[in-house]
């Protein structure tokens, strides 16, 4: 009885407080009452009588009862009364008197006044009895039913779905896929106007949705050198080194759903939420060794799996407009895609993290402050795994100014911080990524900052992308030194080229420091938080494509799509490695535009390291000399329609071995004591490596 | 018990007890309680009346808002027999009608905060703590539209969305028609500019702006739908759209970016790691067309420009004297103070030009900009009030009658652009002013300034300048000048045609203003544009003088008989039943209302007829003076207009009729002369002549193609897009976006006059024509890259984009009429360039070389940028430059005139001579044979190499053409044409299919001979196949053609360029040097020849004439001569029989010596001559067969190896551009208006000067001569230039041959004298 008691007090008090509200809102009134009749002069039920406040513009309805009486509550004011469709009121001129003293009525012809004006509520009752006609029942003389004219006019509230009259500029209907104006789209049609691409708005003018689904689909075949692990998959083999060969095949699927309010181009958006499913079905590697798939050698040779994950869940809000140039702060929270300098260098992910980003100055400046949590990822499709968070944040503050010194070149500032806590994590193959598996493999901690100035753009002709990085900080124990160490680090690269027409020559340089006593306190190599570099022949390069692990350790040369030979054991899951040998690479390249669907890319490059002293003391392995090798490189780009929805790239790499890394993958020791005893089978490297790939992107 | 109580208890006891307390303040608060409160409150309500006081009359009550608007002036002032109200009587105006019967609100309240009706955006209508502005608030663009209804009255009854409750409910007629006229609709604005630009394919507009009653954008359709016929002969429409979205149109012009391909689209803050640094991905969007920013901004302007708007739907701006004006009813009715000078304000002159109110109402701020000058209702309307929007654009109708356009920019600019420092405008500055006024130069200069603006127009600032006159009204902030009469060389002409001297401190008063005469005489835009005219009929139409009833014979009558009064144009319509069977009687047209019944109210209140044809008694008793205030004597038969703005005034209308009959009081010889004049061009004076033999027939030309003193024509605007700027629609729904075009006018002249057939709905007279503004398109994206930079556009169905129109120059003047040498070859031959340009073949004299000049340099192309990034575009060095630029100027005459901005490209193997047209330049590469060099990038800043030869491999596409030695090109034209482009025709069911241009011709051509409407419904006659090729002049092999069409077409992947044809008969084009097309003939020059090759059918040519010279290096045609340089000198052929029966002459005697001459360059009278190493010759040319040495300039021997020579315009100057061989590129300023007081004549001798110089690393030896921009038509008469009338062109080789032989253009050439020859 207690709780019953309580709901009512409470409900009595709700309604108390509306009621009061409501009362003080309309502090004085009164009532106006009347009857409603017909033609014939009898009363009329249902006829909706409707009040318009006619300074406030409030709009009050009421319905005649069974009587033909209306009465309503009005606050006082002046009051414009009528009936709605199907009826219209009929006001007697000659009665304006007995309407009150202000009396306006309004006719659209003579004898037809449905409208009355300046009904006056003073906080008394107002009576007001009027007859009615039913429109849809007017006869003609002759008794016919009158028809209604046709309409002079049409309603266009929305104006985004004018359905323009077919155009064949050229009568051949847009031959060989020309764009041809006033084509109107189909939804299942991604390229031309689309109101799922957000062309057009789904509710009124400001909101929109866009949905697509991007399918890449890649085959790759390769060869990189390859431990033999403990256990070979052919039983004869007794080599250190196992057959580098493998082929692998991806396809992944990315659904994108994006809402928003603004407009697509031409306003910034006032807030948006995108989400972005990824399922990578299948990803199939077969290789030629076993504990490549997994670290269970009983798995085999080839690996099939499969992956969810969201590369997009994020909802973003404008914070402010900077000025009438229509600059803005925006505010990005979730997992989304960030590249933190002009060709990826030092972070480039989709991660869960929050973005403040915006421009000012007629987008001359923009600017970035972004924090991210890093999701853990997918060990073979690279993707972002759902499952858990990884102890590690990144801060990074960015700042762009276009047009710096000249005209079309844009320098860019960067301070990062990333601070990546001690932690034990195994890769989805079993491996043990965190802490990696050499020297003291002991849990630890990094902080590293980094300042970087890039630049990008052209300076007359002289096409011009440059990029520095000094990274610093510390390792509380960096597992190669086995101590802790302090950071110290530098990145340089260069790209110069110069347009000819439909061809660009291009030279360019990258460095990276290496550390040339691993075992101090100091730690000279670099290395970034998460790079993806487009560079030096970007995808198409061998060095930069491929993954290169070091043999008999679980850690790798080389991470897949970077250029740093960091002794990383993971790029995307496992942690920087400050100890590590750094790079010389110098490239020269020809970029042909060949017709407007197809680019080739050429690439040419030679590496070689900076220290080789890390190398020396993981291997064990004294006198590792500093040459990589030659990375030559071709790729395809062909778009068969001209445009983003199907596009080809094609790519083929041969990397020679040079004499460095000879040293590395070749079980002969280079000085063999007694001639012919250490003879082995053909050292790994004396093969050329190489890769072919190719893939193929949808986008819907 | 209370001891028993517990806790829950106690909860419960307090909650009822704050329940109870809530109870009694709820109900003391609500109604119960508060009727007893507010009885006793401080303003009780009206005493119940007591049933006695009915028997006594009590005087009747008033409506509240008489307490304080008491003194405010009766909206209506006459009741219906003619009383007229100073003030209200019992709250009510002339019609009975009390405040809030029009204006709503409430009447019982007393306190302003109660009666007024509050808005639903308080702060846009300027409102502090309830109270809100009374003026009309600036720039409200939509507000009208998303106001409340009951707002929108309160502020104006006769607004379209309120006015069935106010003005419509009386006015009901009125209601209907204005509400769907062209004031309210505008769609002849919209249609021009899509059509034109080739935004949309058909000729008749399609989008018109109307609103519903809740400001809901709506289509109108025309009930009953029209016919055929009248579409087609009337120009009716069957509906109009509200413009579609503009995010979703779907560009027309296809621009190198918007063509397929882009790759991606960029993010704030995250750069794409694919992005190649130097070439920037160029596309808008990466999807089709109408999607991302692949979208026409023809359509973004139409929403957002202030060029085309407001119409009557919405209120002036309200920001600048000019601008002040409410919508709807009252946009006209109700007269604001806009321009203090009588002629344009009549009786309002005196109220001054700051929308200051003059009501007796005390409660109307009185210093306060946005009020009428009283509150009440006119017809009474000043041509001012018509100019608040008919001044769109700056030469439009209304300015011209006023005798005012727009200014040039330049013209006296010392005392206009600051003289100690130059403004250079923050980002926030520019966003400002331009919102106010949407002309870019307006930045830089002083009347930007409201205070300023406010001080230039009156006498004391006029009284300064020594060029240019200025108005006293400013509408979006601009300025208008005064034209004046003037001779060809410039010089001011006084009544008598002398010649005022520029230093006369009395200049101004002495030179003619060409005001229209109308105008001098007092008359109004109301006093020819009756009701129907402004009101319009309720049918839609599709041009402005589709919906116009009067026209000049309707009251000055024709050759034959005085004035029928009854009105004769286009839109004229049957009057009521019975007059029609009157006018059967009478033998008067039946169609066309009575002007003698069609009466309007004079002050006074009587009801006066517009016109009456006096009796015997009625001229006895009329009493009227003229303009000097002398009585007019009437006699019985005179035709009598009563003027309806300017109070007691009437006019005795001159009748053409008694100017060509001897004895006439008003007979005028030359009137007779011009009227009389028969096709033999001898016989005159026979005004009963029959129709057949007179020369200038009714039937065909408008009595305007003469009585027209000047016309009006604005070459270039150059309407540039910025994507960052957060600017409002200005119809529909409002709100901001990105995006903002400002326009900015280049070259704005009054003296030229062109001709051309007028369009259907006019019945294809010959008109005036005028340049419709000859577009130029740029735009920058967010990242502020040009991405498409001073571009032409080309019409829907392939005619340029440099659009003309026929027109109404409403300049009309009684003496200062166009004479027989206007349009006559004189009799002292001296006319040959005035004609071409009448004739709209162009003079090269206001062409348009923009910012980049190309020069031949050989060993590359080079694009020099000779002129400033923002506007005005002056050109360095110039005296543009020195007024708009000072510290830009001065730093660059400091460092030596140099330029140094140049994009060049390696010539392969050379550059010879180069002509860009659009974004492709085409070089004559000698050995290289033609090439042609993609120059699309040329202003985008994001691009290392703007200039390429190819942007794919030959694979990919075939931008070269080898030749043996390619030693000249030449585009046809300088505009933009495309011949390949299908027309749209009408089926029989309505619907719209395109076919083939031939096909549609044919169909035209059938509908016509059988009467029909035209099927082909833009009516566009033939776009020439010659101008589908490029025409390339080869050392060894003669002429070669080569078909360039596939570069307009906007498919990027089918551009493979191949020759069409090699023409050498015989070897009679080997050792070609140079190429020049006019019309259907090309001028190659050999070594020692000149042949001329007939191109009418391009690939079928054949030789024309052979002229043997002494090594002939160029050729220049000008109308009916072609000037020659050879080693000799300058010579003369005349070809006006070319195309009728081949004969070429050289002229005998008419030689200029010249020893060097490398390159001819004509404009207008003047020949500019590359005279190698004696500099520049200038020839003049003003008698084409006694050219004569005006002077030589070398600019102290600085140009001394001159190759070749272009002239062009930039504001009010004229440019010459020498390629000066080794020394590289020289600009000459050749005229310069503070030091030429004639510079702005047809062709002032030019008085060049060195203003900056560039040197090429090769030699500079060609130069690519600029847009032609006055161009409508060639030699030949084929059209090349759109018209923007349905069925309007250029005249046709035919009719330019009647002009100019006797026996309808067959016989002799003829020669005319002004003078009647007696």
């Amino acid at each position: 009885m207690s709780s019953g008691f309580t709901k009512l007090a409470v409900w009595l008090m709700a309604l108390v407080i509306i009621g009061s509200t409501s009362a003080l809102g309309q502090s004085s009134g009164g009532r106006l009452t009347g009857k409603v009749t017909g033609n014939d002069g009898k009363p009329l039920v249902g006829v909706t009588v409707s009040l318009i406040n006619q300074t406030n513009s409030d709009s009050r309805q009421t319905r005649t009862r069974a009587d033909g009486s209306y009465s309503i509550k009005l606050g006082n004011g002046a009051y414009r009364i009528s009936v709605t469709a199907p009826y219209e009121a009929r006001f007697d001129r000659g009665k304006a008197a007995e309407y009150g003293t202000f009396a306006n009525i309004i006719c659209s012809a003579p004898q037809v006044c449905p409208t009355l004006e300046n009904v006056i509520i003073d906080g008394t009752e107002r009576k007001l009895d009027f007859p009615v006609v039913d429109r849809t029942k007017a006869v003609t003389a002759d008794g016919k039913p009158v028809a209604p004219p046709p309409p002079n006019t049409r309603e266009v509230r929305d104006r985004w779905r004018y359905l323009f009259p077919d155009y064949d500029r050229y009568g051949d209907q847009g031959a060989r896929g020309r764009d041809v104006p006033f084509r109107r789209g189909k939804w299942y049609n991604p390229y031309d106007q689309n109101k799922i691409k957000g062309d057009i708005p789904v509710i009124g003018n400001d909101y929109f949705v866009i949905l697509s689904a991007v399918s890449t689909t890649g085959v790759e075949l390769r060869r990189t050198p390859s431990g033999n692990n403990v256990s070979s998959a052919n039983p004869d083999s007794n080599n250190f080194f196992g057959r580098p060969e493998s082929f692998s095949f991806n396809q992944t699927l990315q659904l994108s759903f994006e809402f928003f309010k603004g407009q697509t181009t031409f306003k910034p958006r006032t807030w948006a939420v995108k989400i972005s499913p990824t399922f990578s079905i299948p990803n199939y590697l077969n290789a030629r060794e076993n504990g490549i798939v997994n670290i269970d050698v009983r798995r085999g040779t080839t690996r099939t799996d499969t992956q969810v994950s969201l590369e997009e869940a994020f909802a973003e809000v404008k914070l402010f407009d900077t000025n009438k140039n229509y600059d803005s702060v925006s505010l990005r929270a979730g997992i989304q895609a960030f590249n933190a300098d002009f060709r990826g260098f030092l972070f480039s992910d989709n991660n869960l993290g929050g973005r403040v980003f915006g421009a000012f100055s007629n987008n001359k400046s923009q600017f970035n402050l972004a924090y991210f949590r890093q999701i853990e990822k997918d060990t073979n499709s690279g993707l972002n795994s759902m499952r858990r968070l990884r102890p590690q944040d990144i801060y990074i503050a960015n700042f762009f100014r276009q047009d710096f010194l000249t005209k079309g070149y844009t320098i860019q500032a960067v301070a990062a911080y990333n601070h990546d806590r001690a932690d034990t994590h195994y890769d989805q193959n079993g491996f043990l990524v965190r802490p990696a598996v050499v020297g003291s493999a002991r849990r630890h901690s990094i902080k590293a900052g980094y300042l970087g100035f890039n630049g990008d753009g052209h300076i007359g002709i002289l096409n011009l992308s440059n990029s520095y990085y000094y990274a610093f900080g510390e390792d509380d124990f960096n597992p190669i030194a086995g101590r802790k160490t302090d950071i110290s680090a530098h990145m340089a690269a260069v790209e110069a080229s110069i347009d000819r027409n439909w061809l660009r020559f291009r030279a360019s340089m990258f460095f990276a420091s290496g550390d040339n006593d691993p075992t101090d306190d100091k730690a000279r190599g670099f290395d970034a938080i998460l790079d993806d570099p487009n560079f030096v022949g970007g995808q198409f390069s061998y060095w930069s494509r491929q993954g290169v692990r070091l043999v008999s350790t679980d850690i790798g040369l080389v991470q897949p799509n970077s250029l740093l030979p960091s002794l990383r054991s993971s790029k995307i899951e496992g942690q920087a490695n400050f100890v590590n040998p750094g790079i010389f690479i110098y490239n020269v390249g020809v970029d042909a535009e060949v017709t407007q669907t197809i680019k080739t890319v050429f690439n040419a490059n030679y590496l070689r390291f900076h220290r080789t002293e890390p190398l020396e003391y993981v291997l064990f392995q004294p006198g590792v000399r500093h040459e990589i090798g030659y990375d030559l490189s071709l790729g395809v780009v062909y778009r068969p329609l001209l445009i983003n929805n199907l596009t080809f790239t094609f790519g083929s790499n041969i990397f020679l071995a040079g004499k460095g890394f000879k040293d590395i993958y070749t079980d002969r020791p280079r000085n063999c004591p007694i001639p012919n005893f250490c003879t082995g089978d053909v050292p790994n490297p004396s093969k050329p490596q190489y890769t072919l790939f190719s893939q193929m992107k949808l986008i819907f | 018990m209370a001891t028993k109580l517990n806790n829950s208890a106690r909860i419960k006891l307090v909650v009822l007890l704050i329940f109870a307390c809530l109870m009694v303040a709820a109900l003391w608060k609500s109604d119960t309680f508060g009727r007893q409160v507010a009885a006793q409150g401080a303003t009780p309500p009206p005493a119940p009346a007591p049933a006695a006081a009915a028997a006594t009359p009590e005087p009747p009550r008033l409506e509240g808002c008489i307490k304080c608007h008491n003194n405010i002036e009766p909206m209506h002032k006459y009741t219906a027999t003619g009383d007229v109200y100073d003030k209200l009587v019992d709250g009510k105006d002339a019609q009975g009608m009390s405040c809030t019967a029009c204006h709503g609100g409430n009447p019982a309240a007393t306190t302003a905060k109660d009666a007024h009706v509050q808005p639903k955006f308080p702060k846009e209508w300027g409102c502090k703590n309830g109270e809100c502005g009374s003026n009309n608030p600036e720039r409200s663009n939509t507000l009208l539209a998303k106001e409340s209804k009951e707002f929108v009255r309160f502020v104006n009854p006769s607004d379209f969305r309120v006015i069935s409750q106010a003005c419509g409910e009386c006015h009901s007629d009125e209601n209907h028609n204005v509400s769907r006229g062209m004031m309210a609709h505008g769609s002849m604005l919209w249609g021009a500019a899509l059509y034109n630009n080739g935004g949309f394919h058909m000729k008749d507009t399609q989008f018109g702006e109307s609103y519903n009653e809740e400001g809901i954008a709506q289509a109108l359709i025309q009930q009953p739908a029209p016919s055929r016929e009248d579409q087609a002969k009337k120009g009716h429409l069957p509906f109009l759209e509200p413009l579609p979205r503009w995010e979703l149109s779907q560009p027309g012009n296809i621009l190198r970016v918007f063509e397929r391909g882009s790759r991606r689209r960029l993010e704030v803050g995250n750069p794409d790691k694919e992005e190649e640094p130097g070439k920037p991905d160029k596309g808008l969007s990466p999807r089709g067309l109408g999607t991302g920013n692949r979208t026409d901004p023809v359509y973004l302007g139409l929403q957002k420009t202030r060029l085309l708007d407001p119409t009557l739907n919405f209120m002036g701006t309200n920001d600048h004297a000019g601008d002040y004006r409410a919508a709807g009813c009252a946009g006209c009715h109700v007269i604001y103070a806009n321009d203090p000078s009588k002629a344009a304000s009549g009786p309002y002159a005196r109220s001054g030009n700051q929308g200051f109110s003059e009501s007796a109402d005390k409660s109307i701020p009185r210093l306060e900009s946005g009020h009428p000058i009283k509150h009440q209702f006119t017809s009474a309307i000043p041509t001012q009030q018509c100019m608040t929007c008919h001044m769109h654009p700056g030469t439009n109708m209304v300015a011209t009658y006023l005798g005012r356009t727009w200014w040039d920019n330049e013209s006296d600019g010392k005392y206009m652009y600051p003289q100690d420092k130059q403004i250079n405008p923050s980002q926030s500055d520019e966003i400002r002013k331009l919102d106010k006024n949407p002309e870019g130069s307006s930045l830089r200069g002083l009347w930007s300034d409201s205070v300023f603006l406010q001080k230039t127009g009156t006498s004391d600032f006029n009284a300064q300048l020594k060029n240019v006159q200025f108005a006293d009204t400013h509408g979006h902030g601009w300025m208008f000048k005064n034209v004046y009469k003037k001779d060809r060389k410039g010089n001011l002409l006084d009544k008598e045609d002398n010649i005022v001297p520029s230093g006369d401190p009395n200049k101004w008063n002495k030179a003619v203003h060409l005001q229209d005469i109308h105008l001098e005489r007092g008359m109004h835009c109301v006093d020819c544009h009756f009701r129907q005219d402004s009101h319009g009929t309720g049918i839609l139409y599709n041009e402005p003088r589709a919906a116009v009833e009067i026209g000049c014979v309707d009251c000055h009558g024709s050759v034959k008989a005085k004035a029928n009064t009854i009105t004769s144009g286009p839109a004229a319509m049957p009057p009521p039943r019975g007059e029609i069977t009157q006018r059967e009687r009478a033998n008067k047209p039946v169609i066309g209302r009575d002007l003698t019944r069609l009466r309007f109210r004079a002050p006074d209140g009587r009801r006066l007829p517009i016109l009456e044809v006096l009796t015997a008694t009625t001229a006895r008793n009329k009493k009227c003076n003229d303009e000097n205030g002398k009585p007019i004597a009437f006699k019985a038969g005179d035709i009598v207009q009563n003027a309806i703005v300017e109070s007691g005034k009437c006019w005795k209308v001159t009748q053409t009729v008694d100017t060509v009959t001897t004895g006439n009081v008003d007979y005028n010889e030359k009137s007779s002369y011009a009227k009389t004049m028969q096709r033999d061009n001898k016989t005159w004076g026979d005004a009963k002549a029959s129709e057949e033999m007179l020369a200038h027939r009714e039937s065909s030309m408008t009595c305007y193609a003469c009585h027209t003193s000047w016309v009006t024509s604005c070459f270039g605007c150059h309407l540039s897009m910025e994507a960052n700027r957060k600017t409002p629609m200005r119809h529909n729904e409002g709100g901001d976006s990105r995006n903002f075009t400002s326009y900015n006018f280049q070259v704005l002249r009054d003296d030229i006059f062109m001709l051309g057939k007028d369009g259907t709905v006019t019945g294809h007279q010959v008109a005036p024509v005028r340049s419709s503004s000859a577009v130029l398109v740029s735009s920058r994206n967010q990242n502020r890259e040009w991405i498409y930079s001073q571009q032409q556009t080309l019409s829907a169905e392939g005619f340029s984009g440099q659009a003309f129109n026929t027109h109404v120059p409403h300049t009309v003047r009684g003496k200062e009429t166009q004479t027989c040498s206007d349009c006559h070859v004189s009799k002292d031959k001296d006319n040959n360039a005035w004609l071409a340009q009448v004739m709209l073949q162009g003079t090269n004299f206001v062409n348009f070389m923009g910012r980049y000049v190309y020069v031949a340099a050989t060993h590359s192309l080079d694009a020099v940028a000779v002129t400033e990034h923002t506007e005005p575009q002056a050109v360095y060095g110039s005296n543009l430059h020195k007024l708009a630029y000072k510290d830009n100027y001065e730093k660059f005459v400091r460092e030596g005139r140099e330029l140094e901005e140049v994009y060049e490209n390696k010539g392969r193997p050379e550059v010879l001579q180069v002509q860009v047209r659009g974004e492709y330049a085409y070089v004559a590469a000698g050995k290289g044979g033609l090439r042609v060099y993609d120059v699309a990038q040329i202003d985008h800043k994001g691009f290392s190499e703007r200039i390429v030869t190819a942007p794919v491999s030959p694979l990919g596409q075939k931008f070269y053409v080898d030749t043996k030695y390619a030693a000249a090109v030449a585009a046809p034209s300088t505009l933009a044409v495309d011949p390949t482009r299908w027309r749209t025709v009408r089926n029989d069911d309505g619907s719209l299919k395109q076919v083939p241009p031939d096909e549609a011709l044919r169909l035209n051509a059938e509908a016509k001979a059988a009467g029909k409407a035209a099927p082909a419904v833009n009516e566009e006659g033939a776009i020439h196949p010659l101008y589908a090729y490029l025409y390339v002049a080869d050392r060894e092999e003669g002429l070669i053609l080569v078909n360039a069409a596939t570069l307009l077409d906007g498919d990027p992947r089918n551009n493979f360029l191949s020759r069409s044809l090699t023409y050498n008969p015989g070897g009679a084009l080997t050792g070609a040097n140079n190429i020049t097309i006019a019309g259907n003939f090309a001028y190659v020059t050999t070594a020692k020849e000149l042949v001329i090759v007939d191109i009418s059918t391009p690939l079928q040519p054949k030789v024309t004439a052979q002229i043997t010279l002494n090594g002939p290096k160029s050729v220049a045609v000008q109308f009916l001569y072609a000037f020659v340089v050879d080693a000799d000198g300058l010579k003369v052929l005349d070809i006006r029989e070319i195309q009728s029966t081949g004969a070429v002459r050289l002229v005998e005697g008419a030689m200029v010596p010249l020893k060097h001459a490398h390159d001819i360059y004509v404009a207008r009278t003047y020949a500019y001559v590359a005279n190698g190493e004696e500099g520049i010759a200038i020839v003049d040319v003003e008698r084409p067969e006694q050219p004569r040495l005006d002077q030589t300039f070398n600019a102290e021997g600085t140009i001394n190896d001159a190759h070749a020579v272009k002239v062009a315009m930039t504001n009010a100057s004229l440019y010459g551009y020498v390629a000066d061989g080794k020394n590289g590129l020289k600009i000459l300023q050749l005229t310069d208006p503070e030091t030429m007081p004639n510079y702005a004549g047809f062709s002032p001798r030019p008085e060049p000067r060195l203003i900056a110089t560039f040197k090429t690393k090769g030699e500079a030896v060609g130069l690519s001569k600029g847009l032609d921009r006055d161009r409508g038509a060639d030699e030949s008469g084929n059209q090349i230039a759109v018209f923007g009338r349905r069925g309007a062109r250029p005249f046709a080789y035919e009719e330019v041959m009647r002009m100019l032989r006797t026996n309808s253009g067959t016989g002799e050439f003829f020669t005319v004298s002004d003078q009647p020859v007696k």
